[in-house]
């Protein structure tokens, strides 16, 4: 199995979500590449869903080398329970309507759990279930971060309404 | 203007694109891979760190199983010189006898500790010396018969007999199987190792000087 130009390039752009630099993100997504090939040399099974399993070795080594860098984000301490979650559902983001320029300028003031959910959710399609089914993570608690996210956006909105 | 959010995530991202370098260099990887499926598996670090370890200890474990053999080994080559040293000494010291005899069978009446029963030596009946009488001893821990001679000079000589265990002696050289004797100096003494009719035999001297 090997992956074409545009599976290559929505891998960049996974990459490029979790760093937030373009550089970095090259690095992540080839040292990926070559652990992906290297586990393909070393298998005998055919893997299910190569893309969701090349994004989980991309995420993988990002948190491996570059979140122990940086330092974990304080943001995921106990978020789905210290965070009430009201009126929020996957459509929370469906409704959400933003400036292109506005968007740019927020995107790299977001935490790279927000951008990663925004790649899943804006560019492959994947509805929430299907996010937390990758990232193995709990529905309640995306439903926070999508909460915060739009929070985030609406604010920036209105600041730059008024301004 | 405004946008859905989704709509403009993905005019973001789609912004990024691999140039054609970095998009060539991540599909020769992959054709390289998929064209060389032969071609020798290259480890990781991790995996290098893995085999590494795991030979380490494999390696650890060879050495404790057989250190057994590799220190009876090591034994085997010392103890010759071991034996030499204790009959050289005992030899210097020339402790009493306790049977006086000229000949081996009041002797081998004497000595009735001993699991084997003292013999004569074809191998040291040669010399020609004179029995005087014997007393007991050990070599490496284990009873002996020590046997007292007068040679033709009228110097002391010493035969030492005791039943032979390859186990505590190690292989030593069997006169019956048309070996040759050990010689070794020790203390100023020539001692003589042997084996003959299943006995252990050491025989020690003073080295001649030539004057």
């Amino acid at each position: 199995m090997t992956f074409d130009r545009p599976a290559l390039d929505s891998f960049y752009q996974y990459a490029i979500s979790l760093c937030g630099a373009e550089a970095d993100a090259y690095d992540l997504l080839q040292s990926a590449l070559e652990r992906y090939l290297r586990g393909q040399r070393e298998r005998s099974q055919q893997i299910d869903n190569p893309q969701a399993y090349m994004r989980q070795i991309i995420r993988n080594i990002f948190i491996d080398q570059y979140r122990q860098q940086r330092g974990h984000d304080s943001d995921e301490f106990d978020e789905q329970i210290h965070t009430k979650i009201p009126d929020i559902s996957s459509h929370s983001l469906e409704n959400l309507v933003i400036e292109q320029d506005l968007l740019e300028k927020i995107w790299q003031h977001l935490n790279h759990n927000e951008r990663e959910l925004l790649y899943l959710w804006g560019l492959l399609g994947h509805t929430i279930d299907e996010i937390a089914l990758e990232l193995q993570c709990p529905r309640g608690t995306l439903l926070a971060r999508i909460h915060r996210l739009r929070k985030k956006l609406q604010k920036t909105q209105t600041l730059g309404a008024s301004a | 203007m405004t946008k859905p959010l989704r709509e403009g995530v993905e005019n973001h991202l789609n912004q990024y694109q691999l140039n054609d370098d970095q998009m060539q260099r991540l599909i020769t990887m992959q054709e390289e891979n998929s064209s060389s499926k032969e071609a020798p598996y290259t480890p990781s670090w991790n995996t290098r760190m893995l085999q590494f370890s795991s030979l380490a200890a494999a390696l650890v474990v060879a050495v404790l199983l057989a250190w057994p053999a590799i220190y009876s080994l090591k034994n085997a080559s010392e103890i010759p010189r071991s034996i030499a040293m204790e009959v050289a000494k005992n030899h210097i010291k020339l402790k009493p006898l306790e049977v006086m005899s000229p000949t081996l069978t009041p002797i081998r009446r004497y000595f009735t500790e001993l699991d084997f029963s003292p013999v004569k030596s074809e191998l040291y009946e040669r010399r020609g010396n004179n029995l005087l009488g014997a007393r007991y001893c050990s070599i490496s821990g284990v009873s002996a018969a020590q046997l007292r001679y007068k040679d033709k000079r009228g110097q002391f000589q010493t035969l030492y007999e005791v039943g032979y265990d390859p186990k505590v002696y190690g292989p030593l050289p069997d006169i019956n199987k048309g070996e040759t004797p050990l010689i070794i100096i020790a203390r100023g003494v020539k001692t003589t190792i042997w084996i003959e009719q299943d006995l252990l035999m050491v025989s020690a001297e003073y080295n001649e000087i030539e004057n």
